[in-house]
């Protein structure tokens, strides 16, 4: 066997696969990797789309310091990070 | 493997009538957005690395977004824009190129341990050997330039170079003057003739009289011998005598009939060069000057650091003084008793002591001179001392002291 498709079997058998994973640094930084999608953009808010729902977050001053297909970072002043499931 | 912000970085600014979906549709395209920045509910901006530009447009261009360049970043952008400002760039070359050049060279040279020997004199020596403004620090050969200096400097005993950073430190050590040398008064010395002459008078102090009243002797003859022989022994001593004989000079004098003097300063001109190490660079256009009635004064200012550390960067000044020619008669045609004076006033000052006895001169006119011949019979002192090197003064020749 290959060891690409060594890795890649071991990839779909990871649990956590595609679920959403968020990472609160204090109060000014979060990090939420395998989302699906920015729903809303505001200074004082920001939706993402994730796996099981939406992640809502709330601060002043928020800013998308990255967005790619894998991950997005907001810095800003954090209020609050709320997970609503569909 | 590409590098995908090595090309730099584009500051947008994109209004959309929904930039959520927008923002969306360009991860979905794998696009990397940095600092997305929420202006108001149309308008966004955003960084992305300049190579998804054209990604992006064309998705903005099918979603009717409008996209404003602010602004770029990146090595290749600075590049870019510093080539727009030459002069600028040359500065920045220029000093890489110092940066890189400099801490190889050697910039300053200083020399220690001379106490007698000039630190001029050791550092053209040095300068011989290749060691100067300039020179690569691994193209100093310490033995090299030990041997050449020992041999252009044969007061020295010992020399090495060392750099410490961009100096050349010469270390010397110089030789010790003996002792033996130094005390002429251990020193048997004898007296010679240093004239041609007849001995008239010979009045000898201390030392073996080799000659005689009346006796011819000629220049460097030894006329009392520093040996004293005591029937039992040889001892070395000083000797001292006054010897005078009948000698005879010649004397030729040439005096111009006119001398030209300097008048009042008609002008003053400056000119300023530049010296780098030992290349000269002038400040002005010609070089010539046209004027031989004129005085020229050179100086050189050299640029010193703080700390007595002296820049091979140097001002120099010519200062030219024109003035005016005055003649003056120097000598008189009725009063050529004042070359036969002075004829006689320069022997004087030729003896050690002793009278002129008589004089046969002969003066005339030549051109634009007055010209003396003249023959002087002396009595004068012609004794010189005359250091022996081969015993030192009290040295006997029984065997008993071996000091030679």
């Amino acid at each position: 066997m290959r060891k690409s498709n060594l890795i890649t079997q071991v990839k779909q058998a990871d649990p956590l696969c595609k679920a959403p994973l968020v990472e609160l640094t204090g109060d000014s930084r979060v990090v939420v990797e395998n989302h699906l999608g920015v729903l809303a953009y505001a200074a004082e808010e920001i939706s993402i789309r994730v796996k099981y729902g939406n992640i809502l977050v709330q601060g002043d001053g928020l800013c998308l310091c990255e967005l790619s297909r894998d991950q997005l970072i907001i810095i800003g002043t954090i209020y609050s990070v709320q997970l609503y499931r569909r | 493997m590409r590098i995908p912000f090595l090309g730099g970085m584009c500051r947008l600014e994109i209004v959309c009538a929904d930039t959520v979906r927008l923002l969306n549709t360009l991860t979905n395209a794998q696009l990397q957005m940095k600092d997305v920045v929420y202006r108001n509910d149309l308008t966004v901006e955003l960084t992305i690395p300049a190579s998804q530009y054209r990604v992006l447009k064309e998705i903005a261009d099918k979603q009717g977004a409008n996209i404003t360049l602010l602004g770029k970043k990146g090595i290749v952008n600075s590049l870019q824009t510093l080539m727009k400002r030459p002069v600028l760039t040359a500065f920045f070359l220029l000093l890489f190129l110092a940066t890189c050049y400099l801490p190889s060279r050697i910039l300053f040279v200083s020399v220690e341990g001379n106490t007698t020997i000039p630190t001029k004199a050791i550092l053209e020596a040095v300068e011989n050997c290749g060691i100067r403004f300039g020179t690569n620090r691994r193209s100093i050969r310490s033995e090299v330039i030990k041997n050449t200096l020992l041999q252009q400097i044969p007061q020295l005993q010992w020399a090495g170079v060392n750099t410490v950073g961009c100096t050349a430190i010469v270390s010397v050590k110089e030789k010790t003057v003996s002792e033996k040398q130094e005390d002429t008064e251990q020193r048997v010395s004898s007296i010679v003739a240093i004239r041609d002459g007849i001995i008239q008078d010979c009045t000898v102090l201390q030392g073996s009289s080799l000659c005689t009243v009346g006796q011819a002797v000629k220049a460097g003859q030894t006329l009392v011998s520093g040996y004293v022989n005591t029937g039992l022994l040889i001892r070395g001593t000083q000797a001292d005598a006054e010897i005078s004989a009948l000698t005879a000079r010649d004397v030729e004098i040439i005096a111009p009939k006119a001398d030209k003097g300097r008048g009042d300063i008609t002008g003053i001109s400056r000119k300023y060069s530049v010296k780098f190490g030992k290349n000269l660079i002038n400040l002005y256009k010609d070089s010539g000057n046209p004027h031989t009635e004129c005085v020229k004064i050179y100086s050189e200012r050299y640029l010193t650091l703080p700390g007595g550390f002296r820049l091979p960067v140097a001002l120099i000044t010519e200062t030219v003084y024109y003035y005016e020619i005055t003649e003056k008669t120097a000598v008189s045609s009725e009063d050529m008793q004042w070359l036969e004076q002075y004829a006689e006033d320069y022997l004087q000052s030729q003896m050690i002591g002793g009278q002129i006895l008589s004089r046969v001169t002969k003066t005339e006119p030549i051109d634009d001179a007055y010209y003396l011949y003249g023959k002087y019979a002396c009595r004068e002192l012609i004794g010189k001392s005359k250091f022996e090197d081969t015993l030192l003064k009290d040295d006997r020749n029984d065997g008993t002291n071996r000091k030679l």
